[in-house]
């Protein structure tokens, strides 16, 4: 027990020394944290509160069985969240965490380590407990009109309700890394994430689901819903807590309630104590996989590597440039195509693109009367968010990887290779990709619309002169706020981010206001059907002129200071 | 070959390197002797370009590195002492990227990487990220990809930092063939008996300013010393910086 104590201190006294020492960043985010999750527990209970009040005034004998269904179904969510939470939890507890390394090498019981890892993994999964089980126990207590035992006594079982699926999680978590490498395992499991949650909304717009808001369903929703076969089976622990709360409150006390009550705590218990058997028998594995170094998996011996395929068409299509430029695209692409968080990016754009354009299509534009009006004014607007998603783009992707360059810069700096080329390159890098986006969802936008091809040619010119400017400005605003850091260059730069994403804005609402013109003569032509005066020609010239003119001022101006910054740039 | 003449760089009010004058001849290695914070990695950076002199120039194989940057880093290879690589990329990768900027003949670069690669212990991590590399490792790479240019002039900073003892004996004997080729080597460091070991020149710099240059036996003149070794006359020159006396 003493060790368990030494071993939990280091926590308790940084957290003491935070407190007693006024440090500034601990109460700022103590404040923060406690006030965002005030209101929020504040918000749902009472939400939570007035909706239940509410159903039991329409039908009381369904109400209380809605709200024991809706309990269930609610703490098996939890419950299931909870494993999930454990298991992340306990491979950074249990694997990752930096003092690990002193502790497995201190004379220290494995037991006591297991319990004091087991007590920061449930006090780290504890945050779910607070911020959703606050507003669901509180809210049920108030609606019985419940004695203050009530909070205590629901407080306690919900927490060894919660004490089974974080142990299971934290279980399997230990299983798993005793079969596969942490690190890599982790890597994996987050893209597997953002994969899954990338294609669920995906098939989600198009399994369209505003077919099914159909008004007459809804009259049915409060049968539907009691005829919910909400997952309540009796072996499950989620119907244990649900039964043995609303028990006490509806005062329904009898044997089947303390049962409930014993099932809870004892299989906490046997949970705990089977935890420490795998964690005897298989925390050691885990932990010798860990520490093993990389595996060498190809290249014996001293020959070149052969020339892949992506390196010859790479080649092929970058011929006619420079080694120097070709040599850092080439880096670009790899360093940008190997970069996790870059491929996550890239996903959920896919998935939103897709969603989109699956979006524009499915609009109903065939309204009597309104249709070319509607037309021409969701082919503004339309062009406008395509606008907002290059400028998105360009701060997640262009101003991102120019200013997380900052830690490398040294070996560009130091070598031959010019100011000019190096701004140049990056521009060419990344415009084209841009391009080619802002143009697929400008043209198969504006088909899905049905406007004439004048204006698909007038928007096409508009998204690709904007983007033009937008690449240059996002490259002028990241070199702007590169510096040779060895930390997190890009999370320093987060205020450059900000001003470079309203400096887009404005450009676009700048664009958005000067294409109003052409767009509403061509309107007017449609409606009345009617043939272009010379006068509408000249305004539609123009305000062509005048964006073209425009934008490239801004991107001259933007390659000008990119230029002179990086030629300027110390690196001390 | 490499000339510094009269550089000042200030840090606000901070003097990092006042008026220094160095001068260092085609295949010599020069040392650069100092304590912590005396001026050595600015002096380095200002060489190679990464940061510019307030005043004074520098000339690396004629060409002033402020003026003519391009020409003069075509000749010289530079390793920081914690330079960070692209982590995403092999270390095959990463050479192929340094030989384009430097614009390096295919041939002339598959022949002296795959050499300095095995010379290193390398040749069989060349398809790894580097990423997945050690710090040792790390440091190879640089040398790495420094050696492989036949660089006229190279210039590093701690280069020992992050080596095993095999690595700096490795390094030892690199340098000396390197200068029999006619290979100016600028080296920074704060470890006297390599300094001592390595060296043809040394320069001992204190608060941003040469206290002392020359051969060990100048600088045992200088100090008007009949010390042996080079520690003592280090700590004699740069007395002010933890003393015996104000230790005890």
């Amino acid at each position: 027990m003493k060790e368990l104590f030494i071993l939990l201190a280091p926590r308790f006294w940084s957290l003491r020394n935070d407190i007693i020492r006024f440090e500034r960043s601990f109460y700022k985010k103590l404040i923060f944290y406690i006030g965002l999750g005030g209101i929020f527990i504040f918000l749902i209970t009472r939400l939570l509160s007035l909706g239940m009040a509410k159903l039991q005034n329409l039908s009381p004998d369904v109400f209380n069985l809605l709200l024991v269904k809706g309990y269930s179904l609610i703490f098996i969510i939890i419950f299931f969240i909870q494993i999930i939470n454990g298991f992340v939890l306990a491979l950074n507890t249990y694997y990752q965490s930096r003092e690990l390394e002193v502790l497995f090498t201190s004379p220290v019981n494995r037991t006591s380590l297991f319990f004091s890892r087991l007590l920061e993994t449930h006090i780290r999964a504890s945050w779910m407990l607070i911020i959703f089980g606050i507003p669901l126990l509180v809210s049920s207590g108030l609606l019985y009109h419940a004695k203050p035992f009530y909070f205590i006594y629901s407080l306690a079982l919900f927490l060894t309700f919660s004490i089974i699926p974080v142990n299971i999680g934290i279980g399997a978590a230990i299983f798993t890394a005793s079969v596969f490498h942490v690190g890599k395992f982790k890597k994996f499991l987050f893209s597997g994430g953002i994969i899954a949650a990338a294609l669920l909304l995906t098939l989600l717009r198009l399994f369209k689901p505003e077919r099914l808001v159909t008004p007459e369903l809804f009259a049915n929703l409060t049968l539907f819903i009691s005829e919910l076969k909400a997952p309540a089976f009796i072996l499950l622990p989620n119907r244990w807590l649900s039964e043995a709360i609303f028990n006490f409150l509806g005062k329904a006390y009898s044997m089947d309630t303390l049962i409930f009550i014993s099932l809870l705590f004892l299989t906490s218990y046997i949970t705990t104590v089977f935890l420490e058997m795998v964690f005897r028998r298989r925390h050691y594995r885990g932990w010798g996989l860990l520490q093993e170094g990389g595996v060498i998996l190809k290249g014996k011996g001293p020959h070149a590597p052969r020339m892949t395929r992506f390196t010859k068409v790479f080649q092929r299509f970058t011929k006619m440039l420079e080694a120097e430029s070709r040599m850092l695209l080439s880096k670009d692409l790899l360093c940008q195509l190997r970069d996790t968080k870059n491929i996550h990016q890239i996903l959920i754009l896919l998935s939103l693109i897709i969603i989109y354009l699956f979006s524009i299509a499915s609009l109903p534009l065939n309204w009597e009367g309104y249709s070319v009006q509607l037309r021409y004014m969701i082919s503004f607007f339309n062009l406008g968010l395509i606008l907002i998603i290059i400028a998105s783009l360009c701060s997640r992707l262009v101003y991102r990887a120019v200013v997380s360059e900052g830690s490398s810069l040294w070996i560009l700096k130091t070598s031959p290779m010019t100011p000019g080329r190096y701004v140049r390159t990056k521009f060419l890098f990344f415009f084209i990709p841009l391009f080619i986006i802002g143009q697929l969802l400008t043209i198969s936008t504006s088909f899905f619309i049905g406007i004439e091809k004048p204006m698909i040619l007038l928007k096409s010119i508009t998204a690709a002169v904007v983007t033009f400017s937008l690449v240059s400005m996002s490259i002028a605003f990241g070199i702007s706020e590169l510096r040779y850091a060895t930390g997190d260059s890009v999370r320093d730069a987060k205020a450059g981010s900000a001003i470079q994403m309203i400096s887009s804005v404005s450009l676009i609402l700048f664009t958005l206001a000067l294409e109003i013109i052409p767009i509403f003569l061509y309107f007017l032509k449609e409606a009345e059907k009617a043939a272009f005066t010379r006068k509408a020609w000249l305004m539609i010239g123009g305000v062509v002129s005048v964006l073209f003119l425009a934008n490239l001022c801004i991107s001259a101006i933007s390659m000008h200071l990119s230029i002179k910054r990086y030629e300027k740039l110390q690196l001390s | 070959m490499i000339e510094i003449r009269d550089c000042t760089k200030r840090y606000g009010e901070l003097i990092a390197v006042n008026n220094l004058s160095l001068s260092v001849k085609e295949s010599e290695i020069f040392g650069l002797l100092g304590p912590n914070g005396a001026g050595k990695s600015t002096t380095i950076k200002m060489m190679v370009g990464l940061i510019k002199p307030d005043s004074g120039f520098i000339k690396i194989g004629g060409y002033d590195i402020s003026l003519d940057p391009v020409n003069a880093k075509r000749i010289m290879a530079y390793v920081p002492e914690k330079g960070y690589i692209y982590e995403k990329l092999t270390a095959w990768e990463y050479l192929t990227f340094i030989s384009g900027l430097y614009g390096l003949e295919e041939e002339t670069f598959k022949k002296n990487a795959l050499e300095y690669l095995e010379i290193f212990g390398l040749s069989d991590w060349k398809d790894e990220v580097i990423g997945s590399f050690s710090m040792g490792m790390k440091q190879r790479l640089l040398l790495t990809s420094a050696f492989m240019r036949n660089p006229e002039v190279i210039i590093l900073d701690e280069p020992h930092n992050g080596l095993d003892p095999k690595g700096v004996k490795l390094l030892k004997d690199l340098l000396f063939r390197l200068r029999s080729k006619g290979t100016t080597i600028i080296l920074s460091t704060h470890i006297i008996a390599i300094a001592e070991q390595i060296c043809d020149k040394i320069a001992i710099i204190n608060r941003g300013s040469v206290t002392a240059q020359g051969t060990n036996e100048d600088l045992r003149q200088y100090a008007r010393s009949s010390d042996k070794n080079l520690e003592d006359i280090f700590l004699r020159l740069t007395s002010d910086y933890e003393s015996p006396g104000a230790l005890s």
